[in-house]
């Protein structure tokens, strides 16, 4: 696009850019404050910083720490799955012709559009009966359908840019279906794959629902962990300031080091 | 355009082994080249479809019965479960909430999402920037929850400070006047940026020559924006909508986390009201009819946003 306007200054825009993520750093802020410096009549900008909040939770033991556990096992586990299965398929969709391959595919992307809470109580009644509830197995299980569908979906889209040439020739020498995934496309779309594995631990690592309504104590993951510093007598704002801090961190890391790809993640690949 | 409409189906020609190679030896099973990639999606497949249509099945079952809090004893009662909804003043109050929230939060999201990236668009520094509002992006909904309830909060928030000194007192989740405004602006700070992305993708996209013409034609920064670029933006406006629509719909965790429908139901979406029905009121017959009429109506708003969202030859 033409600069053809008056050149607006980066620094209002990049103010802007700070002021919209203020709620964060308000939430960082106040991790760092005591109990008094929270409640006080006039918020505190500058204040000395303390670690209680933080070694609360490791003081306290079974604050977070068995439920962060939880999230990342869950999370990679699920993640990895997904891409397993995933990849493979989108491979199949990009260089098959298929009949009905168009209705496959909507599928594929309608289970990403299920609302959680419209298909839960069957997963709640379904994981008591066959007593994998509250078990990080049912969790993965359920995690894989909407990460199966984000997969499929993303990696379609790098598979069908590939150049067809390379997959021909490697036809030609002898290279059977399966070979020529694992040997040849599948090297070349690697940054994809980062990605699509960063996503679905992104997606697994912040869901909510499902973990609320299919766990109860031992398989518990951090989302609704930090519910429990929700108690009768009011918020324990320090603690659940810290324990979203901690929550937060890995996947603000994780989303910056995907930027280029996470428009494409996001839209199931519809943009790119 | 960056927005894919490029995307093609492969020519036949060189996709089809039998037409490419012909007459060369296969390898491995023989299979005829129709059944054989099917063969290949099965394990997705067979996950899938157990996944989904077994969930399904039995929620229709359940819908039909009293099942309370398990699916024993229950029995089955017809479409007593769906003749009550209709008649449910608390459903059609949910189903309200949920689609004002809709309308206002993403209505919002596409009108400063585009505003933004138009902005972010000529900056030299763009990607730089770029970064701080992907944050929203990635957190949690439930951190994004707290973290704005510990903005909205009656005795320590900052939002609440900010609008004492403004002479206005109120407590922004405890008023059934302000709770569902303040949702929606949970929403929009979380969702903006979204839209933001696709929009960035579309303008990058937009040729020059059309721009550099009106404005040899005189016209304003704003005509041109309006005439030209505007229309340009229909493919990204309809992904937004696809995808904000859909995930606003089934609103869940900001809601549980900062009011649970409260005070009163003035903040109580669809999703709050099933899980009250499912796991408060133990009457998950009656909670699975809810939520299969939101299944469908989610699965055929997906039908119709998505063969506007996402252009034919992409599929």
């Amino acid at each position: 696009m033409v600069k053809w306007r008056r050149p607006i200054s980066t620094a209002l825009l990049t103010l802007v850019g700070l002021l919209y993520i203020a709620p964060i750093l308000w939430m960082i802020l106040g991790a760092l404050k005591t109990q008094v410096q929270l409640f006080s009549y006039v918020p505190e900008l500058l204040f000395s910083p303390t670690g209680d909040n933080f070694s609360y939770l490791v003081r306290t033991g079974v604050a977070i720490t068995p439920y962060m556990v939880n999230s990342l096992i869950v999370a990679i586990a699920s993640s990895f799955i997904a891409i397993a299965v995933g990849t493979w398929t989108a491979y199949v969709l990009a260089n098959f012709r298929i009949k009905r391959k168009k209705d496959f595919e909507f599928w594929i992307l309608s289970m990403r559009m299920i609302p959680a809470l419209s298909v839960v109580v069957p997963f709640y009644l379904m994981a008591t009966a066959v007593h994998l509830y509250d078990s990080r197995i049912a969790l993965v299980l359920v995690y894989l359908t909407f990460e199966i569908p984000l997969v499929v979906w993303l990696m379609k889209g790098f598979f069908v840019e590939l150049p067809k040439e390379i997959s021909d020739a490697a036809r030609v020498d002898g290279c059977g279906d399966i070979g020529r995934f694992w040997r040849i496309a599948l090297p070349l779309v690697r940054p994809g794959l980062v990605s699509a594995l960063l996503l679905c631990f992104i997606a697994s690592w912040n869901e909510f629902p499902f973990a609320l309504y299919l766990t109860s104590r031992s398989a518990v993951t951090m989302p609704v962990a930090l519910t429990g510093f929700n108690t009768e007598n009011g918020v324990l704002w320090g603690p659940m300031l810290a324990a979203g801090t901690v929550a937060a961190l890995p996947v603000f890391i994780f989303s910056i080091l995907i930027r280029r790809h996470l428009v494409r993640g996001l839209t199931m690949g519809s943009v790119k | 355009m960056a927005v894919t409409t490029t995307r093609q189906e492969p020519p036949p020609a060189t996709r089809a082994p039998d037409t490419a190679l012909a007459g060369r030896p296969r390898r491995g099973l023989r299979l005829g080249s129709a059944t054989l990639p099917w063969v290949y999606l099965l394990p997705c497949a067979l996950f899938l479809l157990a996944m989904s249509a077994y969930p399904t099945a039995y929620a229709l079952y359940l819908s039909l019965t009293n099942a309370q809090n398990s699916a024993n004893g229950a029995k089955l009662i017809g479409l007593a479960n769906y003749g009550t909804l209709i008649h449910d003043p608390y459903w059609w109050q949910a189903l309200q909430i949920t689609l004002i929230i809709v309308v206002f939060a993403v209505g919002l999201e596409l009108t400063l999402g585009f505003l933004i990236a138009l902005w972010l668009n000529e900056s030299s520094w763009g990607n730089g920037i770029m970064s701080l509002f992907i944050l929203p992006l990635a957190a949690s909904p439930v951190v994004v929850g707290y973290m704005f309830e510990y903005l909205y909060d009656g005795q320590l928030g900052l939002v609440t400070y900010l609008f004492g000194q403004l002479g206005i007192q109120v407590d922004l989740l405890a008023n059934i006047n302000t709770v569902v405004p303040a949702i929606i602006a949970v929403d929009v700070w979380e969702w903006t940026p979204f839209a933001l992305l696709i929009f960035l993708a579309a303008l990058k996209g937009v040729p020059d020559e059309p721009l550099e013409a009106a404005r040899i034609d005189g016209a304003s920064y704003w005509q041109v924006v309006w005439h030209v670029i505007v229309p340009l933006m229909r493919t990204a406006a309809a992904v937004v909508l696809l995808f904000r629509m859909l995930d606003v719909f089934k609103i869940f965790d900001v809601i549980y986390v900062m009011t649970r429908g409260g005070p009163g139901r003035s903040s109580e979406a669809l999703s709050q009201y099933i899980s009250e029905n499912a796991f408060q009121n133990l009457n998950m017959g009656y909670a699975t009819s809810i939520a299969l009429v939101m299944l469908v109506i989610a699965v055929v708003a997906t039908r119709f946003l998505g063969r506007i969202a996402i252009p034919e030859e992409s599929w």
